[in-house]
């Protein structure tokens, strides 16, 4: 097998190096703006809904239209359409910063609903329970809702990462850095096959790595799950 | 005091009007142990999620220590509710924090320090027997335990009610047993008031001092339990009270029946046995339940009489004579 002299190049100029490490920065930089976001916003439907805490048939419809609505576009289009709005908030349409607007603004919505189902798990005993003891709305929600599904919010937000760095990748495709662009510039136009499957080997990797460890993370966290009786 | 005066509750269910209670009116004193037992769908639950106001009443008062609930703002009600602990009958621990940490949960909605709220914690738990389990997950407890952690968690802001729906029944009889031990201790000890939902005969004779039978909404019967045990007045109260009369299935060539009541007026003992020895007549037992509290029978059986006028005559006139009550069966 003969690797491409364009590849070796890459490697040699550290440019591959760097589109690890700008695929990982994306990735998890805009989950996190996209978990700020997106997070209350699943509150918002989890205690608004029916058989929610407090439940309001307007916020919740209104909250659930929009959410469906950026949910149902697929990312690539949402991305062209969302240009102007990224040139409005970071000043260019061009580069990372674009690229992390729009990925947050298509993934809020998305950890809206992963968020909103997770916190759906708590048991309504639980609320009732918190509810009997006198506990505050806020007090339910932080003391009862979040932290019972800490486990879930945590598999909830690894699923939700993996999404982001499938769509950072996209976004290399108009514009943004990361391994997508090295696939799409020097693999794809150019005709090196190598460079593309290594861009994909790389990328299933850090899907593996992020996978593992939060999914560890959240099997550790869950009190549910212990087996043995230690202490 | 716990007063609920002409209490309804009706739930709109798209169009729909379901009524979960109709003109409901109970008294519970300090200091007892109060019973409500029905048939599933009856009302219960309903009942007791009115008295701490989980539910809102549709009309109707209910009313603690001269206080009516139903006037409060939403913060006073949230501060009369640590006066009125409650319990599940899934436990509804918070599965995320440890035995302590969910003793101390209520306590942490307060601003209480920390080594106050363990203090206080651990003192229950020592109460309720588990000490021994402070750093336990509920996953790790069984069902009797998840309930005694329960219990010390509704106690934690000392409440002078304790309300449990149904607390008992996802245990087994041997825990059902010691939960309900414990909460007729934490009655005596602590002189909290409790109110216990349960469709079970056998949780209100255990317990209770006086019970309220609740059907299709409504209250049909109050009083003491052994008034209400002993002397059933309507068809659902006997159902209740004598959980298998109905299906007992009374076949063959079957003579009279009567059912033997053992209200506590008579103070024989073995009282089937001296009857059969005194009257040297042979009885049919078709249904019994009975128990001794305190060396007195109580309770209920049901048994065939011979065929034979004077043999029947001679048990009756027995039964008489040692003031033990009876009625026909059908
Ligand atoms: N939130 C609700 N919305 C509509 N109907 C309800 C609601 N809660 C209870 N009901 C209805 O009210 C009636 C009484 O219910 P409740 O739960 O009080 O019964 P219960 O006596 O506790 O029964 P169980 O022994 O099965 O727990 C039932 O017909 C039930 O379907
Ligand atoms: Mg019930």
């Amino acid at each position: 097998m003969f690797l491409s002299e364009m590849l070796r190049d890459l490697w040699n100029n550290g440019l591959i190096q760097i589109g690890i490490l700008e695929t990982i920065y994306m990735t998890l930089l805009s989950s996190l703006i996209a978990y700020i976001i997106g997070l209350p916003l699943g509150v918002i439907l989890n205690i608004t809904d029916k058989d929610g805490l407090t439940p309001n048939k307007v916020i919740n419809s209104i909250l659930g239209f929009i959410v469906n609505i950026f949910r149902s576009i697929p990312f690539i289009i949402l991305m062209v359409a969302m240009l102007p709005v990224a040139k409005a908030i970071v000043g260019t349409s061009l580069g990372n910063r674009a690229m992390i607007v729009m990925l947050v603004i298509a993934a809020a919505p998305y950890i809206a609903r992963v968020v909103e189902s997770s916190l759906k798990e708590v048991d309504y005993g639980k609320i009732e329970a918190a509810k009997s003891m006198g506990a505050t709305d806020l007090q339910i929600i932080f003391k009862v809702i979040l932290r019972e599904s800490i486990p879930s919010l945590t598999t909830g937000a690894v699923i939700a990462t993996v999404t982001i760095l499938g769509y950072s990748a996209m976004a290399s495709t108009i514009g943004g850095t990361g391994l997508g662009q090295i696939a799409i510039i020097y693999g794809h136009q150019r005709s090196n096959a190598d460079i593309t499957w290594l861009c994909v080997l790389l990328m299933v990797v850090i899907v593996q790595i992020i996978q593992e460890v939060g999914i560890y993370i959240s099997r550790k966290s869950d009190k549910r799950i212990l087996k043995s009786r230690n202490n | 005091m716990i007063e609920l005066k002409n209490l309804s509750k009706v739930f709109k269910v798209n169009n729909d009007e379901i009524v979960a209670l109709k003109d409901i009116n109970i008294r519970i004193d300090n200091g007892e142990i109060f019973g409500i037992i029905g048939l599933s769908g009856a009302g219960k639950s309903t009942l007791v999620r009115c008295i701490n106001l989980l539910e809102k009443p549709t009309t109707g008062d209910v009313i603690i220590d001269g206080l009516n609930l139903t006037n409060l703002s939403k913060k006073e009600l949230l501060k009369m509710r640590r006066n009125i602990g409650m319990i599940f009958q899934n436990f509804n621990l918070l599965e995320q924090l440890n035995v302590i940490d969910n003793v101390c949960f209520p306590l942490s909605l307060l601003k209480i320090s920390k080594e106050t709220q363990k203090e206080k914690a651990v003192e229950l738990l020592k109460l309720v027997g588990l000490e021994h389990r402070l750093s336990y997950y509920p996953s790790q407890l069984s069902g009797g335990e998840k309930q005694r952690v329960a219990i010390a968690r509704a106690l934690a802001t000392n409440p002078k009610y304790l309300l449990c729906d149904e607390a008992t029944s996802a245990l087994d009889p041997n825990n059902t047993q010691s939960i309900l031990s414990l909460l007729k201790e934490i009655n005596e000890k602590m002189n909290v008031t409790i109110v216990v939902i349960t469709h079970e005969m056998k949780v209100i004779e255990k317990i209770c001092d006086r019970v309220a039978v609740i059907d299709s909404s409504s209250i049909v019967e109050i009083g003491k339990v052994s008034e209400v045990f002993t002397s059933p007045k309507t068809i659902i109260t006997k159902e209740l009270v004598l959980p298998e009369s109905t299906k007992i299935n009374f076949t063959g060539n079957l003579g009279r029946k009567i059912r033997l009541i053992f209200d506590g007026t008579s103070t024989e003992e073995s009282i089937l046995a001296k009857l059969i020895l005194e009257t040297q007549t042979p009885i049919n037992i078709l249904y019994a339940d009975t128990k001794e509290l305190e060396g007195v029978t109580y309770g209920h059986m049901i048994v065939e009489l011979p065929e034979n006028k004077k043999s029947e005559e001679k048990i009756i006139t027995w039964l008489k004579h040692h003031n033990i009550n009876y009625k026909e069966e059908l």
